[in-house]
């Protein structure tokens, strides 16, 4: 599989047929693993650093799977082609801004993703559609599993799998979901189920992890806590929380349609028009409105539309595939009017065929 | 002069302000003994070595401990603690006493790790110590692999690809048998 492969389909947690896709986008479960001869990150040299990357991609080539995976070297690819992974949420910013022998390895449904060299040697990341955590746990567990098996992790009885960071220390786990929350924002009761998840020791991120704006009314929640808890009962803590703020949301949804219906339908109907007329769209702007649209489906405010095109969509319009599909680079102007014309196109053709294209 | 926003009681020492676009987007004020709990709203996302100031200071004394440094990678305890990484898998070790306490303060709770162990590590230490070094000899063929590829040495790389078959299927097999 090439670069250019996996650029042309998108993956599978997109699909929008997990469970819950309506209001859940994707989970995620990482482990953070490091091998116990070579120093870490911090104190790598870029040497072994080279070393280290050619010895796990070839264990990383041998592995068992039922999807292969393809080893990219991230050195020798473009910077378009790093962003592409950033906004498929396979590389990490730091990864795709790093420097030195780095790679990731990528199964061709990008449900699994191994980044090596980042801020460990090894980031496994099981992603899927929709509130998938066990089994985006038991997948990536699998796959260290079968690594372990061949390299010698750096591990401790009493810490763990022993991490770059102390943040990851022990399980080296981090599970995490991202959800469409538009109804708790417009309510304004979101303050609430943030503060509620900081007392369960849940972090809340927005669309690109760390520091990042909750663009599009999109939430990310994962785990802080990764030692003094088994990999199971981290899972379920999360899993319990997630149910609960997704029918917080969805009680937010009908009480927003009932109190305020002229309201919402203008907000839907007018993010609805914009989208398929305008002739410059930032991607800001983008996102405020397929969150509108997304919403506005759900309400039966619009017609029905497939979720996985709205995903598409929105995968679509940012900044790295926007260029792609154009065949090169753009100035931001140029963005804005290639990504209006996207939209309205897109729009015009209805989500009949489903793939955004 | 301000009050703790989250204990309402102490005065408050620790002023965090959030920047945002050169615009100051959020001031909160804590004591110390707040913000070590990391009483803060989610958009703050603090260093974890920042969050443990302090603490490390009152336990140290008045007396000079001697420094604390790894032999393996040279990380010192100050070093580590400054920003907040390790530098190789020997630092636990040598820091163990003083990361029980760091630890359960950034997590906040019970430290030891009871989740999953490294998989092909199960079985008696003699089993262990094999696996271990049929590990080692993997990671060594991988090596000679790569340097014969290098140097276009392509039956020394073929035979040492079988090699390499040989041994995954030998630990393969050593699993099987741990897991029995």
């Amino acid at each position: 599989m090439t670069i250019n492969d996996l650029i042309r389909n998108p993956g599978e947690w997109l699909r929008g047929n997990g469970e819950q896709a309506r209001i859940v986008i994707s989970s995620r479960a990482r482990l953070a693993r490091n091998i116990s001869d070579f120093p870490f990150a911090t104190r790598i040299t870029d040497e072994q650093r080279c070393e280290l990357a050619d010895l796990l991609s070839q264990v990383i080539g041998g592995v068992a799977a039922d999807s292969p995976l393809t080893y990219f070297d991230l050195g020798r690819m473009t910077e378009l082609e790093r962003q592409i992974l950033l906004e498929r949420h396979l590389v990490s910013r730091e990864h795709a801004g790093g420097e030195g022998c780095r790679g990731v390895a990528i199964n061709s449904g990008e449900s699994l993703s191994i980044m090596v060299n980042e801020e460990d040697h090894l980031r496994l990341q099981s992603l899927r559609s929709g509130l998938q955590l066990e089994e985006c746990y038991h997948e990536a567990s699998r796959l260290d599993d079968e690594i372990a098996r061949e390299m010698d992790y750096a591990f401790d009885q009493e810490f763990g799998f022993l991490t770059a960071c102390p943040t990851n220390i022990g399980t080296g786990l981090r599970v995490s979901v991202m959800l469409h929350l538009p109804a708790l924002v417009m309510t304004r009761h979101i303050e609430k189920a943030l503060r509620a998840a900081h007392d369960m020791k849940l972090a809340v991120r927005g669309l690109y992890g760390e520091g990042t704006e909750a663009h599009g009314e999109l939430y990310q929640i994962s785990n802080q806590v990764t030692i003094g808890r088994d990999e199971e009962t981290i899972v379920a803590d999360l899993q319990a929380f997630i149910e609960g703020i997704i029918d917080y949301e969805l009680k937010a949804r009908k009480r927003l349609l009932q109190a305020e219906p002229g309201k919402v339908k203008d907000r839907v109907w007018r993010a609805y028009g914009i989208l398929s007329n305008a002739r410059l769209m930032a991607s800001d702007e983008a996102m405020r409105l397929l969150s509108s649209v997304r919403l506005g489906v759900y309400l039966g405010i619009l017609p029905e539309m497939d979720y996985r095109w709205l995903n598409m969509l929105f995968l679509f319009i940012q900044p790295a595939h926007l260029q792609h599909m154009h065949g090169g680079d753009l100035a931001p102007e140029e963005r804005d009017q290639v990504r209006a014309e996207y939209l309205r196109k897109q729009f015009a053709r209805g989500s009949g065929n489903g793939n955004g294209k | 002069m301000f009050i703790c926003e989250a204990c309402k009681k102490k005065p408050a020492t620790v002023h965090l302000t959030n920047i945002e676009n050169n615009n100051i987007k959020k001031q909160v004020h804590l004591c110390e003994a707040c913000a070590q709990k990391g009483k803060l709203s989610f958009t703050f996302q603090l260093p974890q070595a920042v969050m443990g100031m302090g603490k490390e200071e009152s336990d140290a004394g008045a007396d000079a401990m001697p420094e604390l440094k790894c032999e393996v990678c040279g990380v010192t305890w100050q070093e580590f603690r400054s920003c907040g990484r390790f530098g190789c898998a020997n630092d636990v070790v040598v820091f163990r006493d003083r990361l029980k306490n760091m630890i359960g303060d950034i997590q906040a709770h019970e430290f030891r790790h009871i989740g999953k162990t490294p998989a092909g590590r199960t079985g008696s230490g003699e089993d262990t110590l094999r696996s271990s070094e049929y590990r080692r000899m993997l990671r060594e063929y991988r090596r000679q692999l790569r340097e014969a590829a290098q140097k276009e040495e392509y039956e020394r790389a073929a035979e040492i690809r079988d090699r390499i078959t040989e041994l995954k299927q030998a630990l393969a097999g050593k699993n099987a048998n741990d897991h029995q």
